[in-house]
């Protein structure tokens, strides 16, 4: 046996050569987001990635079943889309679902980060006593009773200015996004470099400083929904309500919790706790 | 006498130290080219992944396409040189040979040694023994250092004493140490060795020609057939004496022994020798290589004052003959010793200095350009060829691992928002993923080489360390960047920056 001779290695080489000369005009242009229509055209088309999906959820777009595209853990990327506006519902059994309209362009993935929250919420209580045959009272109690000992679920956390926290003058931040509210106004605003303004402060065009939420009567405690910082807290007459910046489309207003005698307060960003009437709840989903 | 080029004293230049004036200059410009262009693909596709991450997105993925058809196609000559290494281990050599007149051949083995265990070098003879190759046509030459002091010694009189009389002789040399224009290591020992050798054979009335010189390591055992496979070789070429001959090294001596990353990075190098011995106009020779005494003699012996002699050989001796000559693959093995050192750690440091030395085959390529510049005998085709198979091999090494498994996330995480929304941003992991997906099939198939090669497994080892030796392979992307990528860089960087290496004998010591 010998090694190959040179005719074969040329061929080896030049039927290579061949295949990724072939290849390459057709993966560049696909990763790019081009693609061929019925009539073998070549069209730019677009994607939607939508974050914050439980994996159990079923994804709508213009009323048809997406077949699942995950991509990230928890994200949903549904590419091949012809620039146009399209509606998209995020269905699950047990939450709400959130639906948007979003504009796809040439070439680019719109983004949006849905909001899923249960119709009945997962709560646990924060009980005063660690056990009713000693006596001892827990110390969590205590130390979240003292949350809701202040006015309202903004005024707890005014440790570093006299204003009241949550008003335009000393407003919440979250990762560069401000929130305050006015009267019966909520407002939300980007603080930080105008290059780097987040997707949800861009309808037909950007803008740092938005209403985000109108009532007829005056707003109670705002704050940002744990673990995000594009989604308000919001205290309104029957219920403590979590709606969502974006207002490239009607901006979704969920119920998380209805009681019109709860009220709540948001400890680090992470952990939402909720009074109603006279007990204390942690909630959980 | 040298009819490559008009002047000789440029032959055996080891670095740019070595020159004067302009060709110091040029010399040393060659030394920085390797380095300086791995570190331009590598910085450029840093600043670029912040400053065009669209560019360097396309860029990646047509490289990521590059990368698996390179795999698909290398992977062809693997499986046919596997076909080849199993026909010709399965080839009655004895029987071939006896078809031509070989009987005025005679063997000379060079086996250079330090420190390495009398045990490691008994092994080889008695491998050397084993050969059906009739020992009294058998020369050994025992090649220590006089730096390794009194062991040496103490093993080389044991082993004459035990082997002196089976062989045709057994000559044991001293590399004297410390000797000027000289770096310690292989090179200078196995010339040193061949020189006393040439005298010896002299003293014996043997022509140079009718001697081939097997240039080993101490743990080289060869397969059984090694010789008469080798004569055939040599014998039945139409230019014998300008050709090298290369077996193929196996590391099996010590397989079952050493951890799996030991045993992917050397079984690497296995196939990388197998897929070279498929393309021999690419191939140079490496480790355990033979050559005709005359043509050694004539090239003046490997070179004294570098690390990477195995190699340069091979280009010295392409110089020499303006061009014209070759290596010829055996495709047969020799088995030698994986890396491994007393902890694993050791281990992970052995094989990354082991690999360091051999990428420090760069600096064949100053050599080689430098040699061609000054050559004009040589044809500019055959030049190009040469130089863009070896700095493309080097800058491969070097490179491409990086900017597979680490560089081409780059875009993503550094590339801005701008790029963040674009249909090619998420696009750019999916597709990376999926071809390296495909490329995997190339494991596969070095899971089923390698197993058809490996040696019977010792006492005490269960099926389950077989199966080891089937997932090791999942190490691959671990392995082409640590001990292929970065010791590349390490050696790359050293020339372009004038900080030559030293000669590193690789610790044979800890397998028993």
């Amino acid at each position: 046996m010998k090694p190959p001779s040179q005719v074969n290695r040329r061929f080896y080489l030049f039927f290579f050569t061949l295949l990724f000369l072939v290849a390459v005009p057709i993966i560049v242009p696909f990763a790019v987001g081009y693609r061929l229509d019925k009539n073998f055209k070549l069209v730019a088309t677009g994607g939607i990635y939508v974050n914050g999906i439980a994996r159990d959820s079923e994804v709508f777009l213009n009323g048809k079943r997406v077949k699942d595209s995950r991509f990230y853990d928890q994200g949903f990327f549904v590419q091949n889309l012809r620039p146009d506006t399209y509606f998209i519902i995020v269905a699950r059994s047990g939450t709400w679902s959130w639906s948007k309209k979003l504009e796809v362009k040439e070439g680019k993935v719109t983004l949006a980060h849905a909001v899923q929250i249960s119709q009945k919420p997962t709560v646990r209580e924060v009980v005063p006593l660690l056990s009713a045959a000693t006596s001892t009272r827990s110390s969590e109690y205590e130390r979240v009773s003292a949350l809701f000992n202040t006015e309202s679920a903004i005024t707890f956390l005014r440790a570093t200015s006299s204003l009241p926290l949550g008003s335009e003058a000393n407003p919440i931040l979250k990762r560069k996004v401000s929130l305050w509210k006015k009267g019966s106004v909520l407002y939300a605003g980007w603080t930080g470099e105008s290059e780097n303004v987040p997707y949800f402060f861009c309808a037909s065009e950007c803008s740092a400083r938005t209403p985000i939420f109108v009532r007829p009567y005056e707003l109670g405690g705002i704050d940002f929904m744990p673990g995000r910082f594009d989604v308000a807290l919001v205290k309104l007459e029957d219920g403590i309500y979590a709606i969502e910046l974006d207002k490239r489309s009607e901006q979704n207003t969920i119920p998380l919790y209805m009681s019109a005698t709860a009220d709540y307060r948001v400890v680090n960003g992470e952990t939402l706790y909720i009074k109603d009437g006279k007990n204390l709840f942690e909630y959980v989903e | 006498m040298f009819n490559g080029f008009k002047d000789t004293s440029y032959f055996h230049i080891g670095s740019a130290r070595d020159l004067k004036g302009k060709d110091r200059v040029l010399y040393r410009t060659l030394e920085i080219f390797p380095g300086l262009l791995t570190w331009s693909t590598i910085i450029g596709v840093i600043l670029f992944s912040y400053k065009a991450p669209l560019f360097v997105a396309v860029f990646i993925i047509i490289f990521d396409t590059y990368w698996l058809l390179k795999t698909a196609y290398l992977s062809i000559y693997l499986r046919q040189s596997w076909r080849r290494l199993r026909y010709n281990i399965g080839v009655d050599w004895t029987r071939r040979i006896d078809l031509i007149k070989y009987d005025h051949i005679f063997h000379l083995v060079i086996l250079p040694f330090y420190d390495e265990p009398e045990k490691v070098a008994e092994e080889s003879i008695q491998g050397i023994l084993a050969a059906r190759w009739d020992p009294k046509k058998i020369i050994i030459v025992l090649a220590s250092e006089e730096k390794a002091g009194k062991s040496a010694e103490v093993t080389s009189h044991n082993l004459k004493t035990r082997y002196g009389n089976l062989f045709f002789d057994f000559l044991v040399t001293r590399h004297p140490a410390d000797i000027p224009s000289e770096i310690a290591g292989k090179g200078s020992n196995i010339t040193y060795a061949a020189k006393a050798a040439r005298i010896l054979l002299t003293s014996h009335g043997i022509r140079p020609h009718d001697v081939l010189v097997s240039a080993f390591d101490i743990d080289t055992v060869p397969y059984v057939h090694y010789f008469e496979c080798l004569t055939w070789h040599f014998l039945t070429h139409a230019d014998r004496f300008r050709a090298s001959y290369q077996p193929v090294p196996f590391y099996n001596n010590n397989i079952w022994q050493v951890p799996a990353i030991s045993r992917v990075v050397a079984t690497s190098g296995t196939f990388w020798q197998m897929i070279q011995q498929e393309r021999p106009d690419r191939l140079a020779t490496f480790s355990s290589h033979a050559i005709s005494m005359a043509t050694l003699e004539k090239i003046n012996y490997w070179q004294t004052n570098i690390v990477s002699e195995d190699s340069r050989i091979f280009w010295n001796a392409l110089m020499f003959h303006a061009g014209n000559y070759e290596v010829v693959p055996l495709s047969y093995p020799v088995s030698m010793d994986a890396n491994v050192g007393t902890s694993f750690w050791q281990t992970i440091k052995n094989v990354y200095k082991q690999q360091r030395r051999w990428s420090w085959g760069v600096e064949n390529v100053p050599y080689a350009m430098f040699l061609f510049i000054k050559s004009p005998q040589i044809g500019m085709l055959k030049k190009i060829k040469y130089m863009f198979a070896l700095v493309e091999g080097f800058w491969s090494l070097a490179t491409n691992s990086l900017v597979i498994f680490i560089l081409g996330w780059l875009p993503i995480i550094i590339g801005g928002g701008e790029f963040h929304d674009t249909v090619l941003s998420f696009n750019l992991p999916i597709i990376t993923r999926n071809l390296m997906w495909l490329s995997m099939f190339g494991l596969v198939l070095s899971a089923i080489i390698s197993l058809s090669f490996l040696p019977a497994a010792p006492d005490g080892y269960k099926p389950r360390h077989r199966f080891y030796m089937i997932i090791q392979w999942l190490l691959v992307p671990l392995t082409l960047t640590l001990f292929g990528a970065i010791p590349a860089i390490d050696a790359q960087t050293r020339l372009m920056f004038g900080k030559y290496m030293s000669f590193w004998v690789t610790p044979k010591h800890t397998r028993f």
